[in-house]
């Protein structure tokens, strides 16, 4: 039998001091913990989000991250409202990762998917400046609209993720400028920008989508829906 | 043979020590073991954006196969550790070509990376991100000589616990663990050496 050497107290040390160093937080744990319930609950075997089955699969997703959304915004409501609207009135240069992801929509128009998603929307009114640009439109928009509810966003993003099952990107980059123009203070900001990189993946425009996925990384690195994402066409095949 | 002790008794602030025992059921473990997973698998190497996905995978495997669990076979860290070691493992091979696009992927087999990740740990070494040390060298180790590792001297399993994990003859668990430590020392000292040359002007 090899008899293994001890570690010195340099070489110990180092790993005492690095033992429990990243602890997951405990809303990760809260997270994590509501999506095993939840996939146990619908005897998911596979991780829903790599996306074999389809549309069952990103429903569970998008069901858990709703719920997570609808759990979390009663606490963060509150608080982060008024500050994301002082920002959104303004419109200054100072605006937080928050702000900015409000500001950046992923989805662009019809045939200009590529340029519009390269860029961040300009600072200024983005949802009347869309309005202005262009005429398509589902539901006329309104700028402020405090009615709308949770419910109604997970409703339009449904169509948007329909609009991708059937592989028509089209429609879904219009539902999602649509949400864009009807939400200005989205609760599911996060679900939609993942919404906006399999939109962009269903219409055909892979760079734009890798873009747009990178931005998703960037704002939400932890995201469960990260997975879905990476999952999508931007993968490297 | 003992187990070697991995803390000095030097330290002042000694780490709280991991969860021993036998839960009631996988409820229990999502309370106790939940860090227990979620940092071996990031020390497994399973990128960061999916870890929340593989600590998910492991607890519903852990939930199946929870009525074959036996005690007396092996302790609750050895079971868990060889379920999140065969997830991390699947994460790994699935995602590696994909992720290239989104992040950088540091193949210890790689002299040049190798020999850039230990200069980059240098400014670490005496610095408040100190913590980071540990898994940046580990890192660096070989898989599997990294798992042996993180199996004895981090998480503190005995060697035939280890070898029970790995599916290894226990002479080879130690022939591996020795030549791991010799490794991962030399890795510390070249560190420490390159922070010292900083500290001297010697490096940038």
């Amino acid at each position: 039998m090899t008899n293994p050497i001890e570690l010195d107290d340099v070489a110990t040390r180092v790993i005492a001091e690095g033992r429990y160093a990243f602890e997951p937080s405990e809303l990760v744990r809260a997270r994590v913990r509501r999506a095993v319930e939840l996939r146990l609950v619908e005897g998911t075997s596979a991780p829903a989000w790599r996306g074999r089955q389809g549309m069952p699969g990103w429903i569970k997703v998008f069901a858990g991250a709703a719920t997570a959304s609808v759990a979390t915004a009663a606490l963060a409501y509150a608080v982060w409202r008024p500050a994301a609207f002082r920002n959104d009135t303004v419109k200054s240069a100072r605006g937080t990762a928050q702000v900015r992801s409000v500001e950046a929509p992923l989805s662009p128009p019809k045939g200009e998917a590529s340029a519009q998603t390269a860029q961040p929307e300009p600072a200024a009114s983005p949802a009347v400046t869309r309005v202005a640009q262009h005429s398509v439109s589902v539901t006329p928009p309104s700028p402020v609209r405090k009615s709308e509810t949770l419910a109604d966003e997970v409703k339009l993003l449904g169509r948007v993720h329909a609009a991708i099952q059937s592989h028509d990107g089209v429609q879904a980059l219009r539902l999602l400028q649509n949400y864009d123009q009807q939400f200005i203070r989205p609760q599911l900001r996060e679900e939609r920008a993942a919404a906006g990189v399999l939109a962009l993946c269903a219409a055909g425009n892979v760079e734009a989508a890798r873009r747009a996925a990178k931005r998703f990384q960037s704002n939400w690195p932890r995201s469960p829906l990260m997975g879905r994402v990476i999952d999508s066409c931007v993968a490297s095949q | 043979m003992s187990r070697p002790k991995s803390a000095p008794t030097s330290f002042a602030q000694t780490p709280i020590a991991p969860v021993r025992g036998v839960p009631n059921g996988p409820s229990d473990l999502y309370a106790s073991h939940f860090a227990f997973v979620w940092r071996n698998l990031r020390r497994l190497r399973v990128p960061p954006p999916l870890l929340e996905d593989a600590v998910q995978d492991v607890f519903l495997v852990v939930h199946r196969r929870w009525h074959s669990y036996d005690a007396r076979w092996a302790s609750i860290e050895t079971w868990i550790f060889g379920i999140l070691f065969r997830v991390a493992g699947n994460y790994r091979r699935t995602h590696r070509r994909r992720l290239a696009w989104l992040m950088p992927w540091r193949d210890s087999d790689d002299e040049a990376l190798h020999t850039a990740a230990i200069d980059a740990l240098a400014p670490d070494f005496e610095s408040c991100h100190k913590a980071a040390l540990l898994d940046r060298l580990l890192d660096c180790l070989g898989e599997k000589k990294r798992v042996m590792l993180v199996l004895v001297d981090v998480e503190e399993l005995s060697v035939p616990e280890a070898a029970r994990v790995l599916g290894l003859n226990t002479n080879t668990a130690y022939f591996r663990l020795r030549t791991a430590r010799q490794e991962f020392q030399q890795l510390v000292h070249r560190a420490l050496a390159n922070d010292i040359r900083i500290v001297r002007g010697e490096l940038p």
